[in-house]
């Protein structure tokens, strides 16, 4: 019972931190036309994305609700400010930043990464990138990292609004029309053609105001023979209403192109995630995910690949840990279309203390997609009986040309594993951790050290008083 | 009269409506005729229906609703044994017929049902089967669909078993148009246990729609689910296959495993192969794969003569009759030989 105890005084100051709102401009709560057209004066929207926000709103009004997966009754749109813009503009330099935003990310360790390990960085604060920058040798690469709505009014203009929620239309999902009518911030990438993008690229979105939504949209578009990673993490303090994440994430790899995009989720655990992530992928080119899920309340989380040209090929890594009071509902979706293309997807999810956790998948596999390849492989652990673990794959395959295989399972850690690290001088707990940790590698071990470390931490405090 | 729209085999997750796999609509005559159902050996048909009103079924309340005015038989089995029923339906007759079963504890007996129509046959047999069995008893139900092409099945089949009790079923669906069958086991009673296996040979524009659950509610209980199939032409195919851990069903095991051979051009395969869990102390496993024919086996087959359509023919044949094996009888074995063997020359 003290372990119990302990657990609840664990210290998530990193991630818990609140800064002050009063600075801040605050749109009003709620969904209205007049909310979405002051967001729009906000920022200074072009005439087509004024009316793409407008007709966005009017999807969003007339979509259903969806009657399954997690219940998101205690979500309420008119709690909800869809902006909120910290008191700064945008910055380059880290020492511009307001002292208050600074030392958050500071403490999440985000200037520190960049300067270790990465070529450029974008982080967001609720509704407004507050820095980015890229570095000099990358730029000189002719590779394009800037905010979204800066891209959206220079030479790249075009390109952003050829792209732009075309892969995901509002017309996707309740929530892909949300996004549409209230979007801000994010990124927009560009990778030229046979350009190899040797360090990542990372973007982080932190969301301090209370009661509030963030809806970023990433663009990456990655040319012909190029290669990019793409990191993103995301985090908010813990209050006692409803905060929401609705944001959007639109990848193109282009003809050989590769593109590799690793996400560590660690929402509060009031936070409603409702994002949405879709790639689409040319003639050999090749998508990468790998994905952590620790945070939220409630997530319905499914990257989706549409492998387009032949000998294209997707790989999919995910590990889910749903605790007390989460329910997760995360998984992957892919759609052969070109010949000969192939997809692998291995993902780990933990359900404990009463958390949910639901694994949910789609293989499409049309009738052109001759000689296409799939494979899932998928196991859940449940470390007690008040949590819940369901699978709900679904395999869609309309050609006799193919090879599509499927397993997955569901159980608890061993007791003969348990004892076998107890006899080597683990204690219980330290046994189910590790346990745990090493069920999770398929993910860590596809991460920059960084964040496999972060994952890892993120593991040992769900993990902390497990017992008894 | 209206055909009825009939909302079948809804699983009990739900996922995206886009698949089309959280159910299926049909249009079914309604009920107007019976059919000529036949016993091999005289039963003691004096259960008391009402209590089969707990049994649930997983084919859907509109089902239910279209074969409650059905012709009711039951068998109550008291002694070890093995019955044989026989239900044909005549040209454009659409029946519905219930069956009840109840087996007494410590007995073992099977249960075959046949499914026959004449050649050229059309209409449709609705039948629902609904099982009760007792502590220790062992129950083996094969029903077996040999229907002309132009006819439709709608099967459904519950069953509550208690303390150790075993129940194994296996559907051989042959024939038919449009193929739907629906299964639900309830392990109720600790140590209590099931294996059920279907096999289909999907030809020409033939439909096949299933939903399996089963469900654990005792401790030790555990289940097994085989499915094998064959889609050729323009066939199609759903499976939607639930093993759901209760809480309390501690120290139970489910596996569910499906294979599906794809030969058509213009086949459609949907698989669904669910696991729902509100207990730690379980194992689930469910595995799939479908694809054509295996190169290797393809070349090794073709060395020694035969061309791809005597390949095709001679791999679904065997598909077939190695679950007809699993009935034990050899007299309905060789029925269901010749008929497929007539189907897949035909």
């Amino acid at each position: 019972m003290e372990e119990k105890t302990y657990v609840e005084d664990i210290d998530r100051s990193i991630y818990d931190i609140r800064n002050d709102e009063s600075s801040t401009y605050r749109i009003e709560d709620g969904l209205t036309e007049e909310i979405v057209l002051q967001i729009s004066k906000e920022k200074n929207d072009t005439e087509w994305m004024k009316e793409f926000r407008l007709k966005s709103l009017e999807v969003y009004r007339k979509t259903k609700m969806k009657d399954w997966g997690p219940s998101i009754d205690g979500l309420d749109m008119d709690h909800i400010s869809t902006y909120v813009r910290p008191n700064t503009k945008m910055q380059n330099d880290w020492e511009s930043v307001p002292q208050d935003i600074k030392d958050t990310f500071e403490r999440l360790g985000i200037p520190q990464a960049e300067r270790k390990s990465l070529a450029g960085v974008g982080a967001q604060y609720d509704s407004e990138l507050v820095y980015h920058n890229v570095k000099k040798e990358v730029e000189e690469q002719g590779v394009i990292y800037s905010d979204i709505e800066s891209a959206l009014r220079g030479p790249y203009a075009d390109m952003i609004k050829e792209h732009f929620m075309h892969l995901v239309p509002p017309s996707d999902h309740k929530f892909a029309a949300l996004h549409g009518a209230v979007w801000s911030g994010g990124s927009f990438v560009y990778v030229p053609p046979f350009v190899n993008v040797d360090i990542p690229l990372q973007s982080y979105f932190r969301l301090n105001a209370k009661g509030a939504g963030q809806f970023e949209h990433t663009l990456i578009i990655v040319g012909e023979g190029a290669n990019l990673h793409f990191i993103e993490g995301c985090s908010a303090p813990k209050y006692n209403v409803a905060n929401l994440h609705a944001g959007c994430v639109e990848l193109y790899v282009g003809k050989n192109a590769k593109l590799r995009y690793s996400t560590i989720e660690n929402w509060s655990k009031n936070m409603y995630n409702l994002n949405t992530k879709r790639a689409i992928v040319e003639e050999g080119g090749s998508m990468e995910w790998v994905s952590g899920s620790f945070g939220s309340h409630v997530s319905y989380l499914y990257p989706m690949t549409i492998l387009n040209g032949k000998n294209a090929s997707m790989t999919y890594t995910g590990v889910t840990f749903a605790g007390d009071g989460q329910d997760l509902d995360t998984g992957v979706k892919v759609v052969h279309n070109g010949e000969n293309t192939k997809s692998h997807m291995v993902t780990r999810s933990i359900s404990k203390s009463g958390g949910i956790s639901t694994f949910r998948s789609s293989v499409v596999i049309n009738k052109n997609a001759k000689g296409s390849k799939n494979s899932v492989s998928c196991e859940s652990l449940m470390l007690d009986s008040k949590s819940r673990s369901d699978t709900i794959p679904t395999m869609d395959i309309k050609t006799s040309e193919c090879e599509v295989g499927h397993e997955a399972s569901i159980g608890k850690i061993g007791d003969d594993q348990v004892f076998y690290l107890m006899s080597r001088g683990a204690s219980e707990e330290e046994a189910r951790e590790m346990i745990v940790r090493g069920f999770a590698g398929n993910v860590s071990k596809e991460l920059p050290l960084e964040y496999a470390l972060e994952m890892n931490n993120l593991i040992s405090l769900e993990m902390k008083g497990s017992i008894g | 009269m209206e055909d009825k729209v009939l909302h079948l085999n809804e699983m009990p997750s739900k996922t995206w409506y886009w698949l089309k796999v959280n159910g299926c609509d049909i249009k079914l005559a309604h009920t107007n005729g019976e059919s000529n159902v036949k016993f091999d050996k005289e039963t003691k048909n004096d259960i008391d229906i009402s209590n089969f009103e707990k049994v649930p079924t997983s084919m859907g309340q509109d089902f239910s609703d279209y074969v409650s005015n059905g012709k009711l038989n039951s068998l109550n089995i008291t002694s070890d044994g093995e019955y044989t029923v026989t239900y044909t339906v005549y040209d454009k007759v659409c029946s519905t017929d219930i069956l009840a079963v109840k087996v007494d504890d410590g007995i073992s007996a099977k249960v075959n049902m046949i499914y026959m129509t004449n050649d050229e046959c059309t209409g449709s047999a609705g039948i629902q089967t609904k099982i009760i069995l007792g502590k220790d008893s062992k129950l083996k139900i094969s029903q077996i669909s040999l229907v002309s092409k132009s006819f439709n099945v709608l099967n459904d089949i519950g069953v509550i078993c208690d303390d150790r009790a075993r129940f194994e079923n296996v559907k051989i669906m042959l024939g038919s148009n449009r193929t739907y069958s629906a299964l639900r086991v309830e392990l109720k009673g600790d140590n209590s246990n099931c294996r059920n296996d279907l096999v289909y040979y999907g030809k020409s524009d033939k439909v096949y729609d299933f939903n399996y659950v089963v469900n654990h509610y005792g401790k030790n209980t555990e289940s097994e689910i085989y499915v094998n199939g064959v889609l050729d032409d323009s066939s199609k195919k759903t499976f939607r296959g639930t093993i759901d851990f209760k809480t309390g069903s501690a120290g139970s095991i489910g596996n569910e495993k499906e294979d599906v051979l794809m030969l058509g051009e213009n086949v459609v395969n949907k698989t669904v192969p669910i696991i729902l869990c509100t207990e730690e102390d379980v194992k689930g496993n469910h595995g799939a794969s479908i694809g054509k024919l295996d190169d290797e086996n393809l070349f090794y087959l073709e060395s020694r003569g035969l061309d791809e359509n005597e390949i095709k023919k001679l791999i679904s044949l065997s598909k077939v009759t190695s679950k007809a094996k699993l009935i034990d009888n050899e007299k309905i074995v060789n029925m269901i030989t010749t008929f497929i063997m007539e189907e897949m020359n035909g």
